[in-house]
């Protein structure tokens, strides 16, 4: 997790927040933002698609150009993080 | 139908249409109003970026046709994404890929490939895509199959496909004939 954990630091996440998401606990998040973004961020991972109702939420809370940018995060650091992955680059 | 709804000409903004001419220009010869051009025009800024990476995996790798298509099969088919998948499997088709290969990726079986860098470059990307990482015995052969240009080119290919395949699945982006184009897709 090298860098993302310390621009999250630096960001004003807490280690708490940080710690649970390396550990796989569900954080205890200080906004609906953050909640909502860590959220539909695992869905679309681990399941591959967006159910309507997380859908819904997300709309509702992001506003579709945001959600869209959401996504193009998403999707940025899932390509880079493949890429990485084969040549065994660390932190 | 997706979550984003399409735009026609008339209703984009400046910056809109020409983003849409730039793709156009390019080798893709076309605008792209369905497929990953409906999250490109919510920012056509990063679309911008987006359009000039996707044509690079596409057409500027050091990968010939065939491969590069197959590659992005077997994206398409782990992420399930129709769009993706219908899209690559005609360009395939195109470029003479065997459409048993096709149908064997569709169904999960193995293919019989038409060359070792079809098959050295499918089962990397399986890996890949399925471990999230890759063993040392199919790493050693992709690197002796391709070198490490055409390696790095190819995880490029392979990563580019991801990002968009997942970004059109938040939104449930499907070809015109629907996401039923594709056994098991992401959604219906």
């Amino acid at each position: 997790m090298g860098h993302a954990c310390e621009n999250a630091l630096a960001a004003g996440l807490t280690q708490d927040v940080v710690e649970a998401i390396e550990q796989g606990r569900p954080p205890l998040f200080a906004t609906v933002e953050q909640s909502m973004a860590h959220d539909v961020t695992r869905e679309i991972l681990e399941t591959r698609k967006l159910s309507q109702e997380t859908y819904a939420r997300a709309a509702a809370i992001f506003g579709e150009a945001a959600l869209v940018e959401l996504a193009s995060v998403v999707g940025w650091y899932t390509s880079l993080a493949i890429q990485m992955n084969i040549f065994d680059v660390g932190a | 139908m997706a979550r984003l709804k399409a735009l026609a000409r008339e209703e984009m903004d400046a910056e809109q249409q020409a983003l849409m001419d730039e793709i156009a220009s390019g080798p893709r010869k076309a605008p792209m109003t369905n497929g990953p051009g409906l999250g490109w025009l919510r920012n056509p800024k990063a679309g911008h970026i987006a359009q000039q990476l996707g044509a690079f995996c596409r057409y500027g790798t050091g990968h010939t046709d065939d491969v590069v298509e197959i590659i992005i099969c077997t994206t398409a088919r782990y992420w399930s994404q129709p769009y993706e998948w219908w899209a690559h499997k005609r360009n395939a088709l195109k470029v003479n890929v065997d459409p048993a290969i096709i149908d064997a990726i569709e169904n999960r079986t193995t293919p019989k490939f038409q060359s070792v860098e079809q098959e050295v470059a499918h089962d990397i990307t399986k890996e890949l895509l399925e471990t999230k990482k890759v063993g040392k015995a199919t790493y050693e052969r992709a690197l002796k199959t391709f070198g490490e240009k055409k390696l790095v080119e190819l995880t490029q290919v392979v990563g580019y496909y991801s990002n968009i395949a997942l970004q059109m699945n938040c939104f449930e982006v499907a070809p015109d004939d629907g996401p039923s184009v594709l056994k098991d897709a992401a959604f219906s």
